[in-house]
């Protein structure tokens, strides 16, 4: 006999969960009460932090800005080589959550003088209603608002929350389809997918790809990925090569050698891309932003901190094209900050000034009241002599 | 000797002003300083379900889903 039951599909990501009445998505945020899905992440962040934007990595969006970063728990991939997997793989009820509504977030993010908002850490796809509606606020506001992602969500929704979006830091966790159904649980073409709608919605966007010991670093699978780039997305995508520290569930591999990072850094430029970094190793020459047609440094960095920043200082190098998203180093609360402390600071000085200038006049008040007695008595004895 | 004690209170008022000032400087002008965040907000706790959720988590309608029909042989 059959018989016919209300169940919740989930169309957020391409996983697209059947969800029976309690049952949580892969993603863990997600679940079906009432045959109603429900988010239990919205305003729960376990996960804020003020970081530079360096760190995302976006090299050509606001070089030196800050970032207001949050993250909540759960992810809808589960990469065996998670880099937070304390966050991405826990539920929500396991992690310790701030109460910080969108309103809230954009409060702290103008308070904190931060130029963007980061939705980072896990993957902001899996908290999505969160995301839109603290970027719709912050858009409102003036702030850029970032994702760091792996970009494994449908079409439509990912269209909608372009509108708000200013940057994308977007994950190619491998080119191999194996890669990403054994590691990562998830298929590779819906992000291949989502980086084209990025770039139809023009959304400024930077691709990492982490690098791990002996499962993605073929040199093969490299250039194929790097001649898709260039292909589909242009030439002046920047392209971060990570290295890979041992966690989670592949303590047993080694970090990615540093020769590796290199070898794949070469293959992109050869690839004909123009920015190609290497992250997660201070002091390489993979930091830098160098001018293509001059070969010039433009942006020189150690790790995330930001030296000889020609684009900023708006000083031109021979024949300097890079897209670089410009802006303000100091934000409007920033700068109102700091004029408030000058102005703190010139009416302390004039105040302790107008207060030693009366100490002097009562002193010599005093002196003179001094003269006069002597002076009377002088008179006194002048004249009852 | 007025004027002495003067410049000492004085000298202590400089002092604690340019202490007072650095202490603003570094509180706004440090990159990096973790997030401040007020924990006064509500934090009302919501009832478990089916004993998953012990914590205070929040339960926003979420967008993009759909009710299907699923049959099941009995």
């Amino acid at each position: 006999m059959i018989s016919s039951s209300k169940i919740v599909q989930c169309k957020l990501c391409p996983k697209e969960c059947k969800l029976h009445q309690g049952e949580k998505g892969d993603c863990r945020v997600r679940v079906n009460i009432g045959n109603k899905l429900y988010s239990l992440v919205y305003g729960k962040p376990c996960a804020v932090h003020i970081d530079p934007i360096e760190k995302k990595p976006m090299f050509h969006f606001l070089p030196g800005a800050r970032a207001f970063s949050i993250a909540t728990a759960g992810c809808n991939l589960h990469c065996k080589f998670c880099q937070n997997w304390e966050i991405s793989q826990t539920p929500p009820e396991e992690t310790n959550n701030q109460d910080l509504l969108p309103s809230h977030v954009i409060q702290e993010t103008l308070l904190a003088g931060c130029e963007t908002i980061a939705f980072t850490y896990s993957d902001p796809m899996i908290y999505y209603e969160y995301t839109y509606d603290t970027a719709v606020i912050a858009k409102e506001k003036g702030i850029r608002n970032i994702l760091v992602t792996a970009s494994y969500i449908n079409p439509e929704p990912l269209k909608k929350l372009c509108k708000v979006i200013h940057g994308a830091n977007v994950d190619i966790k491998s080119f191999e389809e194996k890669f990403y159904q054994n590691i990562c649980g998830a298929r590779l073409k819906p992000v291949l997918d989502a980086l084209l709608i990025y770039k139809e919605e023009g959304v400024f966007v930077e691709i990492t790809n982490l690098l791990v010991t002996s499962l993605n670093d073929d040199p093969k699978i490299i250039k194929k990925m790097c001649n898709w780039i260039f292909k589909e997305m242009g030439d002046d995508i920047p392209l971060h090569f990570s290295r890979f520290w041992p966690l989670y569930q592949l303590k047993n591999l080694p970090p990615t050698p540093v020769p590796s990072l290199i070898t794949a850094r070469q293959i992109a430029i050869d690839s004909g891309l123009k920015y190609v970094y290497i992250g997660n190793v201070p002091g390489l020459d993979g930091e830098n932003t160098y001018c293509p047609n001059c070969h010039n440094s433009i942006i020189r960095r150690i790790g995330f901190d930001v030296y000889n920043n020609l684009v900023l200082n708006r000083l031109k190098a021979e024949g300097f094209y890079v897209r670089i998203i410009r802006g303000k180093k100091m934000s409007e609360i920033y700068r109102r900050d700091f004029i408030k402390m000058i102005v703190s600071a010139f009416l302390g000085l004039l105040i302790s000034k107008i207060w030693t200038k009366k100490q002097d006049e009562s002193s010599s008040f005093e002196k003179a009241a001094d003269i006069g007695n002597e002076y009377k008595e002088a008179m006194f004895y002048k004249v009852f002599r | 000797m007025i004027k002495k004690t003067g410049k000492t209170v004085f000298g202590i008022y400089i002092i604690i002003l340019f202490l007072l000032i650095t202490a603003v400087a570094v509180n706004t002008f440090h990159p990096f300083q973790t997030a401040r965040i007020n924990l006064s907000y509500n934090n009302d706790l919501i009832k478990t379900i089916d004993g998953i959720m012990e914590k205070a988590l929040s339960f926003k309608e979420a967008q993009y889903f759909e009710v299907i029909e699923e049959n099941n042989l009995k």
